[in-house]
């Protein structure tokens, strides 16, 4: 998220088990103005000024993607996105200049949105799954290249400069994905997701400036594993995903010091698997995930290196943010109850 | 468009090669589907071997090898109608075959797939009498950039040394889950083949009992 690099998180914090405001964090939904779809992704700039995408379902015959703008109050729909654009990742820059996405990428300069044009591959069709950027414009995006199906897919990194995105040049990383990206610097790229295999295992690559190149990065021994958020913080980065060993998914996070990755302890929480990794603005570094019937929320402690179970909202998540300059949090997904029920909900 | 669209004419071109005799005359003798419903048991009726093969259809873009070896798929967050899926793999000369590797994969309740992990997705092993046990939900229809589709379950059938088949499975227009109109989505969905629909017995407390049995060549 571009509002991450305004966030400093200082690693001397008091070792405390979930604190009294984190573990009784209460979550309030705030009226989504969409009755039935899909709210797939949450940006804030501040308290007052938030985004989140979907799509409406306005007939089983059409789905209409759409942009609420929370103006400190209640959410309106501020836009409607191009059709079967199925946004389900925002990045937003400033109230003019937001990006998407979800089948394609979109930027929205203000008034109407644009789909972006990236450079045909003949490796297969480009699937984005995550996109971040930096203060100069620049931005990265990151999925993978399908031909006919995902058992073939292989990661794919683009770079936008400003005017145009070129495909960056990866290491053959195999059959796999990435995941989500983030960019700390232009000079400073990290990607993370998964390499297919037996068993499938985290896969993290980096950017200096110069090259790409993968990481080492753990992986649960003889499990399933993969990582799907990544978040970084001064010179932290934090990776959350899941594992797999036959049975029900397991929380997966590691980080990086700076120097290496580690894995860091999570809850055994089953079909606890994790989907994104965010920090408030009193730098506490929260990640959500779960599955169907299982929300799960965790907070980081830095001198335990170790997360910690506390309150989570009652949804199926779908995206989450942070609220920089509050301790806030805000998580979009759909309901528990009934079919496609969207919901966005927060917590101060 | 994302790659469904190379899979759907695939279909297309081999479709007419796959589907057998015995998938046109359902096809063309029903219009709709209801599935036999036993009054006083949960269980299906047990249909008999026909010995025709079951049709194929296409794999689709979201098969990820190595799945874990699981019958049953219903984890702790799974939630959903539930379906016991029961049946036997035959021959041609319908001789349960033991030792039939069965891969199954789906989508969950809100149509989504997992594609970095595994949930809903498993392969098992027939047993000595050629049965298969499969717990799982009735899947959602779903839209979106995996395109459109009505409630289906992808399945390859192989038996050792043999071909793979590669199909899938539907639901009758009557099956009651999320709300959902599922004559009005198998009529809407391309791939659909009546030929593949699963047996179902009343729904009870949430839950389906189903069954289907595959018929499978054992040689190229």
């Amino acid at each position: 998220m571009f509002t991450r690099i305004l966030v400093a998180v200082s690693l001397i914090v008091a070792v405390a088990p979930a604190s009294a405001s984190a573990s009784a964090r209460g979550w309030t939904p705030t009226p989504s103005g969409v009755e039935k779809g899909d709210i797939t992704a949450v940006a804030a700039l501040d308290a007052q000024r938030a985004w989140a995408v979907g799509y409406r379902l306005v007939s089983d015959n059409e789905a209409r993607p759409v942009a609420l703008r929370w103006n400190g109050s209640s959410w309106a729909q501020e836009s409607e996105l191009p059709r079967d654009s199925f946004p389900f990742g925002l990045e937003v820059r400033s109230p003019s200049d937001i990006w998407t996405i979800g089948d394609g990428v979109q930027h929205w300069n203000g008034s109407t949105w644009s789909a972006a044009s990236f450079p045909p591959a003949s490796d297969g069709y480009f699937m984005p799954e995550s996109l971040d950027s930096v203060p100069s414009g620049q931005a990265w995006v990151v999925g993978r290249l399908v031909n006919d199906s995902v058992k073939d897919q292989h990661p794919v990194a683009y770079a936008w400069n400003g005017t145009a995105w070129s495909r960056v040049s990866l290491p053959d990383l195999g059959i796999g994905a990435l995941q989500s990206v983030v960019a700390v610097a232009p000079n400073n790229i990290w990607a993370a997701g998964f390499a297919a295999g037996t068993p499938q295992t985290s896969l993290v690559v980096h950017f200096d400036g110069v090259s790409w190149q993968r990481v080492s990065s753990p992986s649960v021994p003889g499990a399933h594993t993969w990582i799907s958020g990544l978040y970084a913080s001064g010179g932290e980065l934090f990776a959350v995903g899941g594992s797999n060993s036959g049975a029900a998914d397991r929380p997966f996070a590691a980080r990086w010091d700076g120097r290496q990755w580690a894995v860091t302890r999570t809850p055994p929480i089953a079909d606890g698997r994790l989907r994104a990794v965010t920090a408030t603005g009193d730098g506490s570094v929260y990640a959500v995930g779960g599955k169907g019937a299982v929300t799960v929320l965790l907070r980081y402690h830095p001198v335990l290196r170790a997360w910690t179970r506390v309150s989570a909202p009652d949804l199926v998540v779908r995206g989450f943010s942070g609220v920089p300059g509050s301790s806030g949090l805000w998580a979009v997904g759909i309901s528990h109850q009934g079919d496609l029920v969207p919901v966005i909900t927060r917590t101060r | 468009m994302p790659p469904q669209d190379p899979s759907r004419r695939a279909f297309m071109k081999s479709g007419a090669l796959g589907v057998t005799s015995v998938a046109i005359a359902a096809a063309a003798s029903a219009p709709t589907y209801a599935a036999p419903r036993p009054s006083d048991a949960p269980l299906p009726i047990t249909p008999s071997c026909s010995g025709h093969e079951t049709p194929s259809s296409v794999e689709g873009p979201l098969f990820k090898p190595n799945s874990p070896e699981r019958t049953n798929l219903v984890t702790p967050g799974i939630t959903g109608v539930f379906l016991s899926l029961r049946g036997v793999v035959y021959d041609r000369e319908c001789k349960p075959l033991p030792g039939v590797l069965i891969d199954f994969w789906q989508c969950d309740q809100h149509g989504d797939y997992d594609e970095v992990g595994f949930s809903l997705r498993g392969h098992q092993l027939t047993d000595a009498s050629g049965g298969y046990k499969l717990d799982t939900i009735v899947p959602r229809d779903y839209w979106g950039r995996w395109g459109r589709r009505g409630a289906h379950i992808h399945v390859q059938v192989q038996a050792p040394n043999g071909p793979v088949l590669v199909t899938q499975l539907y639901f009758p227009d009557d099956t009651q889950a999320y709300g959902r109109d599922f004559a009005a989505h198998n009529a809407g969905d391309q791939f659909f083949n009546r030929a593949c629909v699963i047996t179902l017995g009343p729904l009870r407390g949430g839950r389906y009992a189903g069954r289907f049995d595959f018929v499978i060549k054992t040689s190229a």
